[in-house]
């Protein structure tokens, strides 16, 4: 199966609701590809599926030729598959710069990968041994972006990482995307933000009632009428 | 009154590995690991019997006994706990599986190796004079490697790549998993570690104190004591608790009465937790 990766004809259903309802796409090595909806799209539990986090009714996840299917979180992330939450996540026991380091589990933890887990704090204007407790609701969202950054993942999916976001964070958020695109790294952006999405994004994917409804570059998207209907609004 | 000192820290060094074991295992996977204390029984008791029996020189019969805490580490984490973990049994399940396994090693222990108490040899005859008073050095080797295991636990922690690991799974493990951690991974290397920190503890107290199959138990109850006596968060906290409790001992066998050690021990211990509940809840109220 060609493409970095393969969700094939995933099916979720949670008792009666249909959360994920025959979603089938790919996603090529070092796209940068959004995801929208409108809420109870699916989008999370879409993601939820893909890092091994919620098991699917039908259907099967492949990456990078790898049948993925049912695989635990860690196994997942080990592939380099990595995702943030809606939630930051962050270890409020551990410093700012362990918090990132923390997201590169499984590498070694050299001299090398410490220095660049303070350059990322840095480019955020962090202090590397400041602790969670001093950062600001934004920040903390910025630091769990950082900490999927510096584990060099093939592939990176990040759940609304601009919700409650300063103007001034949200440029140091698309300077994340940029390096993500840099390093090569393949990335999903699940966003409400839709002027982020078009900003970055090659492709837009767009979800509805568990649904995929359209797949297509950004001028496309915005053009097309279920998506206006659906998500855009009419007004 | 610094010999006694000496004597107080040295018991109380068998206390604080248990205690250091019990928060280790505790912060990273949720276990409270009763075993603990069977690890220094089983090292201690099987080292004593491997130097008296099969007549192994002491330092060989030591590493034989502190591999049998290793090895009963693993098994308890391999053949118990994981399993356990995997179907997701309750916490009272885990707990009371770690306290079946106490008991088999103890009866095994009987089995095996006798009732007889046993001693090892020390690992030196020798004496120091420490403030005009002679010590036996295993007292001081005792208390100086409970010292740098300590040391050794808590730089583990805070340099290492398994110790920032184990800090995140202590504090989320759900978003450890998702960081490429694995949790039950972690949990299992915290359990063999400290089973091979109990057995250290048990063959550097077996020259001092006697080796028996049925001290699991109390190795387990007194190292549980001394990780809540120094607030069960901490290895700083835990060695405290342990030398505490070793010093308490000490004086109240040389001052009060050495037949009633344990129970005045144990009462105090009690009031120290009663005292402690009323004041923790007086500072909710606030």
């Amino acid at each position: 199966m060609s493409g970095l990766l393969v969700v094939d004809r995933v099916t979720k259903r949670f008792g009666g609701i249909t959360a994920l309802d025959g979603v089938s796409f790919r996603l090529q090595a070092g796209e940068t590809v959004g995801l929208i909806g409108p809420n109870g799209a699916g989008k999370s539990t879409l993601i939820g599926v893909v890092s091994g986090f919620i098991p699917p009714t039908v259907g099967r996840v492949h990456f990078g030729g790898v049948d993925i299917t049912g695989w635990p979180p860690h196994r997942v992330a080990n592939l380099g598959l990595r995702r943030t939450f809606q939630a930051a996540n962050v270890f409020h026991g551990l410093n700012l710069e362990e918090n990132v380091l923390i997201g590169a589990a499984g590498l070694s933890w050299s001299a090398q990968l410490r220095g660049e887990a303070r350059r990322i704090l840095e480019s955020l204007r962090l202090e590397p041994k400041a602790y969670p407790a001093a950062l600001t609701a934004g920040q903390l969202r910025l630091l769990a972006v950082a900490r999927a950054l510096v584990a060099r993942p093939r592939l990176v999916m990040l759940d609304e990482p601009a919700a409650g976001l300063s103007g001034a964070e949200l440029e140091l958020l698309g300077k994340l995307l940029e390096r993500f695109r840099l390093d090569g790294t393949t990335v999903l952006l699940i966003e409400h933000n839709v002027s982020l999405v078009f900003a970055h994004c090659n492709r837009v994917l767009v979800l509805d009632l568990g649904r995929l409804i359209v797949d297509g570059p950004p001028a496309q998207v915005a053009m097309d009428r279920r998506v206006v209907e659906a998500y855009l609004g009419t007004g | 009154m610094a010999d006694l000192t000496f004597i107080g820290l040295s018991l109380g060094s068998v206390y604080a590995l248990v205690a250091i074991g019990f928060i280790l295992v505790y912060r990273t996977s949720g276990v409270l690991n009763f075993a603990q204390g069977g690890f220094v029984m089983v090292a201690g008791l099987l080292g004593a019997w491997m130097a008296e029996q099969v007549k192994l020189p002491v330092a060989v019969a030591a590493v034989v006994g502190i591999g049998a805490a290793f090895l009963a580490g693993g098994l308890l984490a391999v053949g118990v706990v994981i399993p356990l973990w995997r179907r997701r049994a309750p916490e009272f399940e885990i707990i009371l599986a770690t306290l079946l396994f106490l008991l088999g090693m103890e009866n095994v222990s009987l089995n095996l190796l006798g009732s007889q108490p046993r001693s090892l040899p020390p690992v030196s005859e020798a004496r120091l004079w420490l403030g005009g008073i002679s010590l036996p050095a295993q007292y001081l080797l005792l208390f100086a490697v409970t010292l740098l295991l300590a040391y050794f636990s808590h730089q583990l922690l805070r340099r290492t790549d398994l110790g920032l690991a184990m800090r995140a799974v202590a504090e989320n493990p759900e978003v450890s998993r998702i960081l490429g951690i694995d949790p039950q991974r972690v949990g299992a290397l915290a359990i063999v570690g400290t089973a091979i920190l109990g057995g250290v503890g048990g063959v550097l107290i077996a020259p001092i104190q006697y080796a028996a199959f049925n001290l699991g138990v109390v190795y387990s109850v007194k190292g549980f004591t001394a990780a809540i006596l120094g607030g069960f968060s901490s290895v700083g906290g835990a060695l405290a608790g342990g030398l505490l409790l070793g010093l308490l001992e000490a004086f109240t066998a040389r001052y009060v009465s050495s037949v009633y050690l344990d129970s005045i021990v144990l009462m105090i211990l009690l009031l120290n937790l009663v005292v402690r509940a009323r004041r923790l809840q007086t500072s909710e109220l606030k």
